[in-house]
């Protein structure tokens, strides 16, 4: 039978600085992170045929190909939504590489999403589709942001487990220590501590500001080509060792409220089940993991659903430091996206690039196996990396 | 449907302000005594007041020009 795993590799990695004000347009961060990650690699924009990045990415296909100056396109492909999709491009992309349908594919996610619009704003009825249409729903009850749609789903796993703020305070802290020694993260040399967590406004309880990600301006990107080609190319491959998408039945963005389960749990759990089929490792291969956090507290959650331990126990698998840099499970070793910068996920891959390589500043000894994930409680999808 | 229910869980939602609605604002999904999940403000309870498991009746009322729907504690039987 087909399969996906080891065929592909990343071979490049590109990214812009991480800001509250880029300055230029995202077509430029687009472009600039995608010509930063072909010179990573050793290649340049003629090699390119294929462009893969996320629906709500705003930048099209053909004018980021124009920009860069390539040649020809023979792949290009969007993920549905937003945050789920940012494994999902690097997957597409593999699948394009894998298939013979495109030799060089790279994905890419650049948004100006901090000094152009907010996503933390109240959302507001565009246009009228399925989702939209609930959403105008939800609108009309005063259930307005992101953050409101996953405070619900997690004050419900804090009831079901016991989970406490304090628990998603320490993963906090944690992520935030991580940033504060890296110089590329927002939050560079600004850790905080948990009486500062739990200090931290409310914004849709029980999530406090330190829970929330960042709004960000950045460009990232991640050059695929094949195992083979990667060999010979400027850097140590890093292979695609497995490569998921998930969406379960009754999932929806963020407000997965008519279901058994509200916690964001099944979109991660379908995807996990197929990583370790495909992979053929355990979640105890995995030597670290970046887990999205567009809010701390689902972190906890996929901590479960990707079998690191059992459902309800991440509130005590986390106890004594295990997500740091001396744990058991080193966890979003960049900042992560409270602490480093909200750039879909795209800045967690590039970091387990730089984690499986070696050069990470936070750098994790002997990372053979890497899990990096994109968003949960939304179609989702999900990476195991791998040396070599 | 008779309008009662269980609050299954809930925010309060504090930051940003939203139009039309007075901030700290309540809202949450309700499990129908139908068996079906409703989701509806809950600025009718006192914040003090509210619990994963309380007892919900459907009211309905006016937001501006709209008629709209939300939750408030049921009476005690």
């Amino acid at each position: 039978m087909f399969t996906l795993r080891d065929r592909t590799a990343i071979a490049g990695i590109g990214a812009t600085e991480f800001s509250k004000n880029s300055g230029r347009s995202e077509l430029s961060l687009a472009a600039e992170a995608i010509v930063a990650a072909l010179h990573d690699a050793g290649l340049t924009p003629a090699d390119v045929d294929g462009l893969a990045t996320i629906a709500v990415d705003n930048n099209g296909e053909n004018e980021v190909f124009r920009a860069i100056g390539g040649k020809e396109l023979t792949f290009f492909s969007r993920i549905s939504g937003g945050g789920g999709g940012g494994a999902a491009s690097v997957m597409h992309a593999a699948m394009a590489v894998a298939t013979g349908v495109a030799d060089c594919v790279v994905a890419y996610r650049g948004m100006n999403e901090r000094s152009e619009y907010r996503y933390g704003n109240p959302m507001a009825f565009t246009m009228p589709t399925a989702e939209n249409a609930i959403f105008a729903y939800q609108i009309a009850q005063g259930m307005q942001t992101a953050a409101a749609m996953m405070a619900v789903c997690i004050r419900r796993y804090m009831h079901e487990t016991g989970a406490r703020a304090e628990d998603f305070g320490a993963v906090a802290v944690n992520q935030r220590a991580f940033a504060a020694t890296n110089p590329n993260a927002f939050f560079h040399k600004r850790p905080i501590t948990l009486d500062e967590y739990m200090n931290s406004r409310m914004i849709a309880d029980p999530l406090r500001l330190y829970d929330c990600c960042q709004e960000s301006d950045g460009g990232v990107a991640v050059v695929v080509v094949s195992a083979r080609r990667a060999r010979d190319l400027k850097q140590p491959p890093v292979l695609i060792r497995a490569a998921a998408q998930g969406s379960p039945n009754q999932t929806m963005y963020l407000n997965n409220f008519y279901r058994d389960d509200v916690t964001p749990f099944e979109e991660a759990h379908a995807v996990a089940r197929q990583l370790y089929a495909m992979s053929g490792l355990r979640p105890a291969d995995l030597r670290a993991a970046i887990i999205y956090d567009h809010f701390v507290p689902s972190v906890l959650v996929s901590l479960e659903a990707y079998g690191f331990c059992a459902r309800g126990e991440a509130k005590d698998f986390i106890k004594d430091g295990a997500l740091g840099r001396n744990g058991r499970l080193p966890v979003n070793m960049n900042g992560g996206q409270i602490g480093e910068a909200y750039i879909h996920g795209m800045n967690g891959i590039t970091e387990a690039v730089r984690q499986v390589r070696g050069t990470a500043v936070n750098q994790i000894e002997d990372v053979d196996n890497i899990l990096a994930t994109s968003g949960s409680g939304v179609p989702t999808s999900a990476l195991i990396l791998s040396a070599a | 449907m008779g309008g009662q229910g269980i609050l299954h869980s809930y925010t309060v939602h504090h930051h940003p302000p939203l139009p039309g609605f007075n901030m700290p604002h309540p809202v949450g999904i309700v499990t129908l005594d139908e068996g079906v999940r409703f989701l509806g403000a809950l600025d009718a309870i006192a914040l003090d007041r509210l619990a994963i498991g309380m007892q919900l009746q459907a009211e309905f009322l006016r937001r501006g020009a709209v008629a709209s729907v939300r939750f408030r504690a049921a009476r005690a039987a």
